[in-house]
C-alpha cells in the first residue's frame, strides 16, 4: 500500500479553477494488494479467464490507470446468460480488477456487490460487441471509513447497449468515473445512478460519454440524497462527436437535499459538433417540497418520517433497474433503516 | 475626413497619448512601470490611481493566462506594449477598415459619417451633440453622466476612489490586472437615491474615439430606489486597430434599486475580447443585464452578479451568435449571498459556418443564502455539422432550502418547420432567418425598439452570409 | 374551365419506402375535390408532395400546376405560384408572432411591400371570421394553441394568402362541432370570393357539408383506386372502404 497524490476525475473540458470543480484531488492510500472475487453466482453460458484483461477501453478516472497493477479476471459471455453475482470484500484496503467482455449478440448481465473495511479500488472494463446488451449493477456498501475509487469504462459496438445500474451507499470519500465510448451505430448507453452520502461523506463522480456512432443514444440519470454536513459532485460530459448524426444524449438530476450544510456540486457539459443531435440536460435540486410535507402530513406522517419515505422511493426507483432478483433485495435491505442499524452494531 | 461637423476632441489624452512615445514602444517590449507612469502622468491621475495602477502592473507580471476557455495564441502576449499604445503606424485609416466592415455599415444604413467613427476613424461627430443634451437632461434630476478621467477629479472624486475596482479586483485574472494598470476613457455615472431615470443612458457615445474603448472602466452607481437603463455599444461593428479589448465594467446597485444593462457587442470579426463585468446588489434590489455577443474573433465574457443583500434579485438574458472564425466562450456567473435572493440566467446560442460558442456559467449559493432561487436555461441552435456547441454550466449550491434548476439544450432548426414557413412562400434563407430570429427573441424583446430592429438586421445579415 | 393541377403517374418514396404509385389527378379552376382513404392509404402523403416536402422524394412523374411542371421546385415556389397546404399538424414557431409572420409571407409572395393600415385591416375581418381571438395576432406562430385554434390559423392563412389551389389536409380533425363549422365558412368564404379549387384529404366527412364537391378520389395502399362524383362521398359514408379495399388487393 502506498498513499499517493494524484488527480481523479477530470472534466474533459476546463472551466473556471477558483470552482475547485475541474478535477478531484486524492491523497491517500492506493492499494496494491489484489482482491480475490467471490463469485456467487455464475450461469454456465459465462466463462471466466484469470489474468486476462481487455486493452483499449478508455477510463474517466484520471491518474488511476498505472496505479491498477493487481490480479484480474475476465468474464466472457457468448449468449444470452442469465444474471451473474461477484463479491468483493475490500478489507484491508485491496484494489479489484474486472473485466467483461459480451461477444456479438450476447447477454451479460452482471451484479457486483462491495463490502469491506478499508480502502477500495475497484476497476471494470467493458466490451460489448455488437448487438450484445451488458447490464451492470453495482452495489457500494463499503464501511463508513473507507475510501471507495470506481473506475467503470466500456466501448459498445453496433447495436450494443450498456446499462448501468449503480448504487452508492456507504464509504467516506467516494469517486466514481464512468466512461463510455458509443462507437457503433444506434449503440446505447443507460446509468442510472442512486446515492445517499450522509454526514461528512463525500462522493465524486465524472461520468463521460463518447457520442461517435449514428443514432447513439445515451441516458444518464443520477437520483439521490445529500444529508447534513454532506459534500457532492456530479460531472457529466456528453460528447457529441461529429458524424454521431442522429444521436441522443440526456442527463438528469434529482437531489433531495435533507438538513443543512451540504456542498452540492453538479457541472453538467454537453460538447457537440454535429448539427443532426439532440442533447439535454436538467436538474432538480431542492428540499422536499412543502406541500409534498403537507400533504402527508395531513394523512397523519411526520415531516422526518415523510423525508425518509421520499429518499427511500428515490433509491427504490434505481433498485427497480438491478437485473437480478436477489440483487434486488440485497439492496432494498440495504437502504433500509433496520439494515442500517445492524451494520453499526 | 472633411464631411460633417468635426467636433474638436474633448479627450486630448486619448489623441496625445497615441502620438507620443512611439520611440519608447519600441525600446520596451514588455509593459514596464515607465509606461504606467506615463500613462498615469498623461491622464493626471490622482496619486492613489497612479499607486493602483503600479500595483495593478505587478500583479499583471505575476499571473498566467487562463488554462480553459479559447485559445489567446493570437495574442502577443510578450508585446502586449503594442496593445496598450498603438504605435502611429497603426492608427486608423477609412481604407484600412475591412470591406466586411464596410458592407455592413452599408446594409446597415448607417449614414457616412457615422460609419467613420464606429470604425474608429474619424473624430466625435455630432453624436457629441447628441450625448451633451442627454447629459444636460439628466443632470436636472441630479445624475451624474461624465466620462471617469474627469470625474475622478471633481465632487465625485472620493466616490470613484472607493468603488474603482472594488468589485473587479485586479488579482481576479490577468486580463483584469492589466485593465487596472492600463485603463483609460470609459463612462461614469450616478443615479441619486430615488431617481428614477426615463431614458436609457447609452455608452455608444463616448466610446468611438480611435483607441478608445479599449481599456475603458464603467462604473455604475445606482443609489437607494433609483432606477436606470444602461446600454453600451451598438450593433454596427466597431473596428480597432489594436485587436485587443480587455474592459471593465463595475455596477452597483443600492437597495431596492434597478439596474439594466444592455449590450450587443459587435466588435470587428479580429477582436480579443476579454472584458469583465460585475455587479453588485443591495438588498431588495434588482439588477438585469441583457447582452448580445456578435462580433470579436474570440470572447470571454461571464457578466457576474454578487447577490449580496436579501431580497435582491438579477435577471439575465443573453445571445451568441459565432459565425465563421469566431470562438464566443460567453455566459454569466451569479453568487447568492443575501437570504431568499434569486436568479434567472436564460442565454441562446447560435454556431454557424464553423463557429464555435461555448456556454459557460456557474451558479453559487452560498451558506446562508436561505430560500433563494436559482434558474438557468441555456438552449443551443446548431445550423451546420461543421460548427461546435458547447455547455459548461456550474452549480455550487451550499444551503439544503435552496431551488436550483437547470435545463441546457442542443438541436438543429428543424426541418418540418422550415418546409411549413416554405409552404406559406417564404424562401428557404428567408424561413432559415425567420426561425433563428424567433430564436433570438428572449433579447429582442428586451431591448428597445431601434436596438430589437438592429439586432434583427444583424442576424439577418448572418444568415444571408453577407457578411464574411 | 381550364387545369389547374394535373399529376400524372407520380410516385413518391420516404425514406427509401415506396408510398405513391403511379398516383394520377386533375383538378381544375374552382373546383373542389375530395381525397379519401383509410388510415395509411397515403393521403397525408400526397398533399406533401405536392407541396414539395424535401423528405419525401418523386422518383417518376410529374406535377403541372398552372401551366408549369413544378416537380422538382421548392415549396416557396408552389407557394408563390398559388399553392396552399394546411398542415395536418401545423408547426409551432417560438418568437415569430402570427402578425409578423403572415406579413413577411404576403410580402413575400406579392414581392410588395404591405400598408400596415390595409394589411391590419384584412387580418381583423379574417380573425372575426373565424372568431380568433384578435390578442392571437401578437402570439407566436402556433406555440401554445389549442389544436382547434392551430387549425384556424391555417384558414385564417387560407384566407390572407387567397391561393388558387387549397390543400386541405385533414382540417377537420379534432375539432368540435362549433369549430368545425367556422373552419368551414372559413373555407367556403375562400371559395366563394376567390373561385379557389379545393382538394379536401379527409377520412372522415364532416367538413364535406359545409359544401359542394365536385370529384372524389379513393385511395387505398398508395394507389388511387376510383374516381367519381359527389355521390361517392355518401357511399361510403354508408359503407366504408371495404369495397375498395378489395379493389386495390387486386
Amino acid at each position: 500500500m502506498t498513499t499517493e497524490n494524484i488527480i481523479l476525475n477530470p472534466l474533459p473540458v476546463r472551466t473556471w479553477n477558483s470552482l475547485k470543480m475541474n478535477e478531484a484531488k486524492y491523497t491517500g492510500d492506493v492499494p496494491t494488494d489484489s482482491c480475490t472475487p467471490e463469485i456467487a453466482k455464475l450461469p454456465e453460458e459465462l466463462r471466466i479467464i484469470h489474468n486476462e484483461t481487455l486493452d483499449n477501453v478508455k477510463s474517466a478516472a484520471g491518474e488511476l490507470s498505472t496505479l491498477l497493477t493487481g490480479d484480474s479476471i475476465l468474464i466472457e459471455s457468448g449468449s444470452e446468460a442469465s444474471p451473474a453475482v461477484i463479491n468483493y470484500d475490500f478489507t484491508g484496503g485491496k484494489q479489484a480488477r474486472l473485466f467483461l467482455h459480451a461477444k456479438e449478440n450476447a447477454v451479460l448481465p452482471m451484479s457486483v456487490v462491495v463490502t469491506g473495511e478499508g480502502t477500495a479500488v475497484l476497476e471494470i472494463k467493458i466490451q460489448a460487441d455488437s448487438g450484445s446488451t451488458v447490464d451492470l449493477s453495482v452495489i457500494q456498501s463499503v464501511g463508513t471509513d473507507s475510501d471507495v475509487i470506481t473506475d467503470i469504462g466500456c466501448t459498445c459496438e453496433a447495436n450494443a447497449s450498456f446499462k448501468l445500474t449503480k448504487l452508492e451507499l456507504g464509504g467516506k470519500n467516494e469517486y466514481v468515473a464512468v466512461s463510455v465510448d458509443l462507437c457503433g451505430e444506434h449503440s446505447a448507453f443507460s446509468a442510472n445512478s442512486g446515492y445517499r452520502v450522509k454526514t461528512n461523506q463525500s462522493l465524486d463522480m465524472n461520468y463521460v460519454v463518447r457520442h461517435a456512432g449514428r443514432k447513439t443514444e445515451s441516458n444518464i440519470f443520477a437520483s439521490g440524497i445529500l444529508e447534513n454536513d454532506s459534500t457532492k459532485i456530479f460531472r457529466g460530459t456528453i460528447d457529441l462527436i461529429n458524424g454521431c448524426a442522429g444521436a441522443k444524449g440526456t442527463e438528469n438530476e434529482d437531489i433531495l437535499l435533507l438538513g443543512d450544510d451540504q456542498v452540492n456540486q453538479t457541472i453538467p457539459l454537453i460538447l457537440c459538433d454535429e448539427e443532426d443531435v439532440e442533447g439535454n440536460h436538467g436538474a432538480s435540486i431542492g428540499r422536499l417540497d412543502d406541500n409534498i410535507i403537507f400533504y402527508l402530513g395531513s394523512r397523519g406522517i411526520s415531516s422526518e418520517a415523510a423525508e425518509d419515505i421520499i429518499a427511500h422511493a428515490k433509491l427504490d426507483a434505481i433498485i427497480s433497474h438491478i437485473p437480478d432478483e436477489d440483487m434486488k433485495t440485497l439492496a432494498h435491505s440495504l437502504i433500509s433503516p433496520e439494515a442500517d442499524g445492524g451494520e453499526d452494531a | 475626413m472633411k464631411e460633417k461637423s468635426q467636433v474638436e476632441s474633448i479627450d486630448r489624452n486619448m489623441y496625445d497619448f497615441r502620438n507620443e512615445d512611439t520611440d519608447n514602444y519600441k525600446l520596451n517590449a514588455g509593459l514596464t512601470e515607465g509606461i504606467v507612469d506615463k500613462i498615469s502622468k498623461e491622464k493626471n491621475d490622482p496619486v492613489w490611481m497612479n499607486l493602483f495602477r503600479l500595483q495593478s502592473l505587478q500583479i499583471y507580471n505575476s499571473m498566467s493566462v487562463p488554462d480553459w476557455g479559447p485559445p489567446i495564441d493570437g495574442l502577443d502576449m510578450d508585446n502586449i506594449v503594442t496593445y496598450v499604445r498603438p504605435n502611429t503606424k497603426m492608427s486608423a485609416k477609412w481604407s484600412d477598415v475591412p470591406d466586411e466592415i464596410k458592407d455592413t455599415f452599408e446594409r446597415l444604413g448607417i449614414p457616412q459619417a457615422e460609419r467613420k467613427s464606429l470604425a474608429g476613424v474619424g473624430a466625435q461627430y455630432d453624436s457629441e451633440l447628441v450625448y451633451h443634451n442627454v447629459r444636460e437632461e439628466v443632470a436636472a434630476m441630479g445624475v451624474v453622466y461624465t466620462d471617469l478621467e474627469s470625474a475622478m477629479h471633481g465632487e465625485y472624486a472620493d466616490m470613484i476612489r472607493s468603488h474603482f475596482m472594488k468589485l473587479v479586483k485586479p488579482t481576479d485574472h490577468k486580463f483584469a490586472a492589466l485593465h487596472g494598470a492600463v485603463w483609460s476613457g470609459g463612462s461614469f455615472v450616478y443615479v441619486p437615491p430615488h431617481v428614477k431615470v426615463e431614458i436609457p443612458l447609452q455608452s455608444y457615445f463616448r466610446l468611438n474615439a480611435p483607441g478608445a474603448g479599449q481599456f475603458e472602466h464603467t462604473l455604475i452607481i445606482v443609489d437607494e430606489g433609483a432606477d436606470l437603463h444602461f446600454i453600451e455599444g451598438c450593433s454596427a461593428p466597431k473596428y480597432n486597430v489594436a485587436n485587443l479589448h480587455a474592459g471593465c465594467v463595475e455596477l452597483f446597485v443600492g437597495k431596492n434599486a434597478r439596474l439594466r444593462y444592455s449590450t450587443i457587442e459587435n466588435w470587428s470579426k479580429n477582436m480579443y475580447n476579454l472584458n469583465t463585468k460585475r455587479a453588485t446588489v443591495e438588498e431588495g434590489g434588482t439588477m438585469e443585464w441583457v447582452s448580445g455577443s456578435f462580433g470579436s474573433h474570440v470572447s470571454y465574457l461571464y457578466p457576474m452578479t454578487i447577490l449580496k443583500g436579501k431580497n435582491s434579485r438579477m435577471e439575465f438574458t443573453g445571445i451568441t451568435f459565432a459565425g465563421k472564425g469566431q470562438n464566443l466562450d460567453t455566459g454569466a456567473k451569479v453568487v447568492h449571498i443575501g437570504e431568499n435572493t434569486s436568479s434567472y440566467i436564460n442565454t441562446k446560442s447560435i454556431s454557424k459556418d464553423g463557429g464555435i460558442s461555448t456556454f459557460r456559467s456557474s451558479v453559487i449559493v452560498g451558506k446562508n443564502a436561505h430560500k433563494s432561487k436559482a434558474a438557468v436555461s441555456c438552449q443551443s441552435l446548431m445550423l451546420d455539422d461543421i460548427s461546435r456547441s458547447d455547455t459548461i454550466p456550474a452549480m455550487d449550491i451550499r444551503t439544503g432550502d435552496a431551488d436550483v434548476g437547470h435545463e441546457a439544450r442542443i438541436g438543429r432548426i428543424s426541418d418540418d418547420a422550415v418546409f411549413y414557413l416554405m409552404s406559406r412562400g417564404i424562401s428557404e434563407e428567408d424561413a432559415r432567418a425567420m426561425i433563428v430570429g424567433g430564436f433570438a427573441d428572449n433579447v429582442s424583446k428586451e431591448l428597445p425598439l431601434e436596438y430589437a430592429v438592429e439586432m434583427n438586421n444583424l442576424i439577418r445579415l448572418e444568415m444571408k452570409g453577407a457578411i464574411g | 374551365m381550364s387545369t389547374l393541377l394535373s399529376v400524372n403517374n407520380l410516385n413518391v418514396s420516404i425514406d427509401d419506402k415506396h408510398i405513391l404509385h403511379d398516383v394520377s389527378m386533375q383538378i381544375n379552376e374552382g373546383e373542389a375535390h375530395v381525397l379519401m382513404g383509410p388510415n395509411g392509404a397515403g393521403k397525408s402523403t400526397l398533399g406533401y408532395a405536392l407541396m414539395g416536402n424535401p423528405q419525401y422524394t418523386v422518383n417518376s412523374g410529374k406535377i403541372v400546376f398552372d401551366g408549369n411542371d413544378i416537380t422538382s421546385e421548392s415549396p416557396d415556389k408552389r407557394a408563390k405560384a398559388g399553392m396552399f397546404l394546411s398542415f395536418q399538424t401545423p408547426l409551432e414557431v417560438p418568437g415569430l408572432t402570427v402578425e409578423s409572420f403572415l406579413r413577411s409571407a404576403l410580402e413575400q409572395r406579392t414581392g410588395k411591400r404591405i400598408k400596415l393600415f390595409d394589411f391590419k385591416k384584412k387580418l381583423a375581418t379574417a380573425m372575426e371570421l373565424l372568431q380568433l381571438d384578435p390578442s392571437y395576432a401578437k402570439r407566436d406562430l402556433n406555440v401554445g394553441f389549442s389544436g382547434g385554434e392551430k387549425k384556424k390559423t391555417e384558414i385564417l392563412q387560407l384566407l390572407m394568402f387567397r391561393p388558387k389551389l387549397a390543400i386541405l389536409d385533414e382540417t377537420d380533425s379534432g375539432l368540435d362541432v362549433d369549430a368545425v363549422r367556422l373552419v368551414s365558412q372559413g373555407i367556403k368564404t375562400y371559395l366563394e370570393e376567390e373561385n379557389g379549387a379545393l382538394l379536401v384529404i379527409t377520412h372522415s366527412t364532416r367538413i364535406l357539408d359545409a359544401f359542394d364537391i365536385d370529384k372524389t378520389h379513393v385511395i387505398v395502399d398508395g394507389h388511387i383506386v376510383a374516381d367519381g362524383d359527389a355521390s361517392m362521398v355518401d357511399e361510403i359514408n354508408q359503407n366504408g372502404y371495404e369495397k375498395y379495399i378489395e379493389l386495390a388487393g387486386k
